[in-house]
């Protein structure tokens, strides 16, 4: 009886960590983001999912009408699937809750990150910029 | 009997290579051609355009039809290298494969609300559900 909390915790604790636990290729991409963060600016506190929204969501109207903002291709709802703009090819869904595979593979990420970000926001994101976006879509 | 039947599979033989022509173009066997072209529109199977054309798309990602398509140099080099040994031919100077004559031609009885369902005429599968295994009949 007076185990009861202690197990109950314990099961707690074993079944959230597979929610909690990321994938290993995506915590490392994310540490190595992290990395450049500090080195870009010492008073660098960690990535956050708030600020990577809005990375995903603002819409800069210097970009071409359809790709101002990453969510006009990949979609209001990041974990439903988006649409190219300029193709109409399906694009699979940006949420890691929605599509496991995202963000595991760090040249596929730069790859993706250095075509779309001066593109759409017209600079190279920054390592800042990278991990938060990481973050937002790792959190739906 | 025998020559009835030699005939027959000859016949047989001959009718996916001239069905051929169009309705089925063997699908991009590579795995780096198919996974970085396939990314954004389908992996166009190399026949449908000649070394030369390939050769001068791929040499220029950065200015993709007006996308940046930047791949590093050695995916470059293997893609240019696919397309250049299994390409086929195709009209000098015209780059895109929705501009060659027979593209225009099979393509003159569809109605603009299906191109418009489509997005673009990059969009093969929009119609042709078959297109990533090469499958192009109506």
């Amino acid at each position: 009886m007076k185990l009861r909390p202690l197990s109950t915790a314990v099961v707690l604790c074993l079944l959230a960590i597979p929610a909690m636990a990321g994938d290993p290729a995506r915590d490392a991409l994310l540490a190595d983001y992290a990395a450049q963060a500090k080195r870009d600016d010492a008073a660098f506190a960690g990535f956050s999912a708030d600020r990577g929204k809005l990375v995903y969501v603002t819409r800069h109207a210097e970009a071409k009408p359809d790709i101002q903002a990453c969510a006009a291709c990949h979609g209001d709802d990041p974990t439903k699937p988006g649409q190219s703009a300029k193709t109409g090819k399906t694009i699979e869904p940006m949420a890691v809750s929605a599509n496991p595979k995202r963000f595991t593979s760090m040249e596929d990420v730069e790859k993706w990150f250095g075509r779309n970000c001066r593109e759409v926001l017209g600079h190279d994101c920054s390592a800042l910029e990278k991990g938060d976006y990481i973050t937002f879509l790792a959190s739906r | 009997m025998r020559f009835l039947i030699s005939l027959t599979a000859a016949c047989l033989l001959a009718v996916p290579a001239i069905a051929g022509s169009l309705d089925h173009v063997p699908p991009v066997s590579d795995a780096v051609v198919k996974k970085e072209c396939g990314a954004c529109h389908l992996a166009y199977p190399a026949k449908l355009l000649s070394a030369e054309t390939w050769i001068k798309i791929t040499g220029d990602l950065p200015h993709h039809f007006g996308e940046d398509a930047t791949l590093s140099a050695e995916k470059v080099q293997t893609i240019q290298a696919y397309y250049s040994q299994n390409a086929g031919r195709s009209q000098a100077g015209l780059l895109r494969i929705s501009e060659q004559s027979w593209w225009l031609r099979e393509h003159r009885s569809v109605g603009q609300s299906k191109f418009t369902a489509a997005k673009s005429k990059a969009n093969c599968q929009a119609c042709h559900t078959g297109a990533d295994r090469g499958q192009f009949e109506d």
